[in-house]
């Protein structure tokens, strides 16, 4: 170590356990002491501390492992005042007492500002592009969003248009009938044949009825719609839901055969019976519209599979292909639509009622006919069966 | 599975009927810093050597910054070696923050190791004070992380090596077998910050499997003090001191050392061992 006191760089021999052997007055003055008062010392003792971690853990391995380390960039602990920054490099040599370290320190105290502010800016950038790329992220959140809403927002749109029209057209059938008929009685009734005036009062009893059937379809479907379709878990006869529905058919279709078949015993279900015999009585009223006048509809109610099923075949033309969408709302058959008038909301209504009463529901061919069709429900029976 | 010791560049030598002594590397460098002492463990165990992802001959591109986002990631994969080369009745040697991996699998799965050796451990760098003096305040660590980046910046000669692991330029990748210690940057970055921000000193009391601290008297990063709380907080557990300044006794008194472990694997006595079968 002879290099005197006017070279400007640091230097000092480490033994192999990293004590100071010797150092020049360069490596004195960077730290604040006498090159004297170094040796002997551990070499940690001039390592601000994040150099102390660096160098035993990253510096002294790497010393190790390669033999030398080059420009590695640490800070000294100096006495007074902030840390310095300095440069490292330093070698592995061995001689007969072992191995010893030469290390080279020069001082970087402009260049270390100078690549400190090349950090933070590097940093800052980084720091400018991450909180771009969040910002994307953010918006193309918001656009997904945005999209989904105005998804909704057509659905609902093309909804409301849907039920405005079905139900303005199959509300006006019925209220002009009704207004039609009892204006024409209440100017002409004293002059009208008796007979004309009865046909005149079943006619608007008949849409009267209609008129109801259809108020209680469109609330069950608005709140189908809307989420709070609730119905309570009271024991229901299903036998007594089915002869009501099939009564109630009959006074409306006199020239129409029933063929009803429910035996006794069939296990209690639950839910609502006045929501069961709708779904009946939509059923019956399809299979009036659709099916032709000489041939009898058939009821049949059985217990099977742990509940009750019920079962309403017709002679109309069938399903024609299109069973999965029968019980969509605004759904209708093209056979359907030149049939008969409807909205189109009937069996979606009995599709919504039977699953929320825990059910299952079909529309199947008619079983061992060339033509006509099968709609059906079941429903599970209650935990505490008992008889009817 | 199968890929797990090329991920992890898993070399094993020694005895194969041995039982298994598996070396964990700290933070700074890789597996070649065990090889002033695993070697001579080979005559009568299976040496198992490794590098984490990241560090040395590695998979690099297996690194996953969310598994490795915590110390656990790294002790599942110590585990995972363990299953992938079907080793059992461990004795487990780790190195400075690897002995909270080692504290951390041994927990996970107690029945898998036999002995735990911990060199220059510690369960939180941080002082804690009054109770704790871990050595370091929080300035240190952000000074340290400053550091590392200015040392990548200006790729200093010492991490020279991770530009020749630099896959963009692969054309540099030519000298990388010959090269020791070597560690990518952002993943040394992430390791530092984990590191030496983690507090597992609540999971020493759970550890059950028994352990050596390998404790020297003048270390900067582990100082004596936490060497005595490692050892009043893991029950049961045995402290040497080994005379030497600094944090790497196995690279710096290699036979103190191996000394210190051999004694300890013989000392155990005969009830300890029948007491694990």
């Amino acid at each position: 170590m002879s290099a005197g006191p006017d070279v400007p760089w640091g230097l000092a021999s480490l033994s192999e356990d990293l004590r100071i052997l010797s150092a020049n007055l360069t490596m004195g003055a960077l730290v604040g002491w006498e090159p004297a008062e170094l040796v002997g010392k551990s070499f940690d003792v001039i390592l601000s501390a994040p150099s102390r971690i660096l160098f035993q853990t990253n510096v002294y391995p790497a010393l190790r492992t390669q033999g030398r380390v080059e420009e590695v960039f640490l800070t000294l602990a100096a006495s007074a005042g902030p840390a310095t920054p300095v440069l490292l490099n330093a070698v592995c040599e061995s001689n007969a007492s072992g191995l010893i370290f030469q290390v080279l320190i020069v001082r970087i105290q402009a260049r270390n500002r100078w690549e400190s502010d090349l950090l933070a800016a590097t940093r800052a950038i980084a720091e400018e592009r991450a909180a771009s790329q969040r910002l994307a992220a953010q918006l193309a959140t918001a656009a997904d969003d945005l999209a989904a809403r105005y998804a909704d927002e057509q659905r609902n749109r093309e909804f409301r248009d849907a039920f405005v029209g079905v139900v303005s057209h199959e509300l006006r059938t019925p209220i002009t009938t009704i207004y039609g008929m009892s204006h024409v009685l209440r100017e002409r009734f004293e002059s009208m044949d008796p007979d004309a005036v009865r046909q005149h009062l079943g006619d608007i009893a008949s849409e009267s009825e209609r008129l109801n059937r259809l108020t209680e379809d469109l609330l069950v479907l608005s709140r189908a719609e809307g989420g709070r379709l609730e119905i309570a878990d009271d024991p229901v006869v299903v036998s007594r839901a089915v002869r009501n529905a099939v009564d109630s058919e009959r006074m409306r279709s006199p020239d129409r055969t029933f063929e009803m078949n429910v035996p006794k015993g069939l296990p209690i279900v639950l839910g609502e019976d006045l929501y069961v015999e709708q779904v009946v009585r939509n059923y019956l009223s399809n299979a009036v519209k659709y099916s032709p006048r000489e041939h009898p509809i058939s009821v049949v109610a059985s217990s099977e599979d742990g509940g009750v099923a019920v079962r309403v075949t017709d002679a109309g033309p069938g399903l024609g292909g299109h069973r999965e969408e029968l019980f969509e709302l605004f759904y209708r058959a093209p056979d359907a639509i030149r049939k008969a008038s409807g909205a189109g909301i009937g069996l979606f209504v009995c599709r919504e009622l039977i699953q929320a009463m825990g059910g299952r529901i079909w529309a199947l061919p008619a079983p061992a006919r060339e033509t006509g069709a099968e709609f059906g429900f079941w429903l599970p029976a209650a935990d505490d069966p008992g008889d009817c | 599975m199968n890929d797990v010791p090329r991920r992890h560049a898993v070399q094993v030598t020694g005895d194969p009927d041995g039982q298994p002594m598996l070396f964990a590397h700290g933070f700074g460098c890789d597996q070649t810093l065990w090889r002033f002492v695993a070697p001579a463990f080979e005559s009568d165990h299976r040496v198992i050597t490794f590098d984490y992802v990241g560090a040395g001959r590695s998979d690099r591109s297996a690194y996953d910054p969310e598994r490795y986002s915590t110390l656990n990631g790294y002790a599942e994969d110590i585990l995972e070696i363990c299953r992938a080369l079907d080793l059992h009745d461990v004795i487990l040697v780790a190195h400075s923050v690897s002995a909270v991996m080692a504290v951390l699998a041994s927990i996970a799965e107690p029945e898998r190791f036999s002995d735990l050796v911990l060199v220059a451990p510690s369960p939180r760098y941080l002082d804690d004070l009054p109770g704790y003096r871990g050595g370091f305040a929080e300035a240190d660590i952000d000074g340290l992380l400053d550091m590392m980046d200015l040392n990548a910046m200006g790729w200093a000669e010492f991490l020279a090596p991770i530009v020749m692991g630099n896959p963009d330029r692969p054309e540099l990748t030519a000298g990388l077998e010959e090269t020791f210690c070597s560690i990518d940057p952002v993943m040394a970055r992430q390791f530092a910050r984990i590191t030496f921000m983690a507090d597992n000193r609540q999971d020493l009391v759970k550890v059950t499997t028994p352990t050596l601290i390998l404790q020297c008297t003048h270390d900067a990063v582990a100082p004596v003090e936490v060497g005595a709380y490692m050892h009043e907080q893991l029950v049961g557990s045995t402290l040497r001191m080994i005379d030497a300044i600094g944090h790497c006794p196995h690279v710096s008194h290699p036979i103190q050392t191996i000394e210190a472990i051999r004694a300890y694997l013989t000392e155990r006595t005969p009830s300890q061992v029948a007491a694990r079968q």
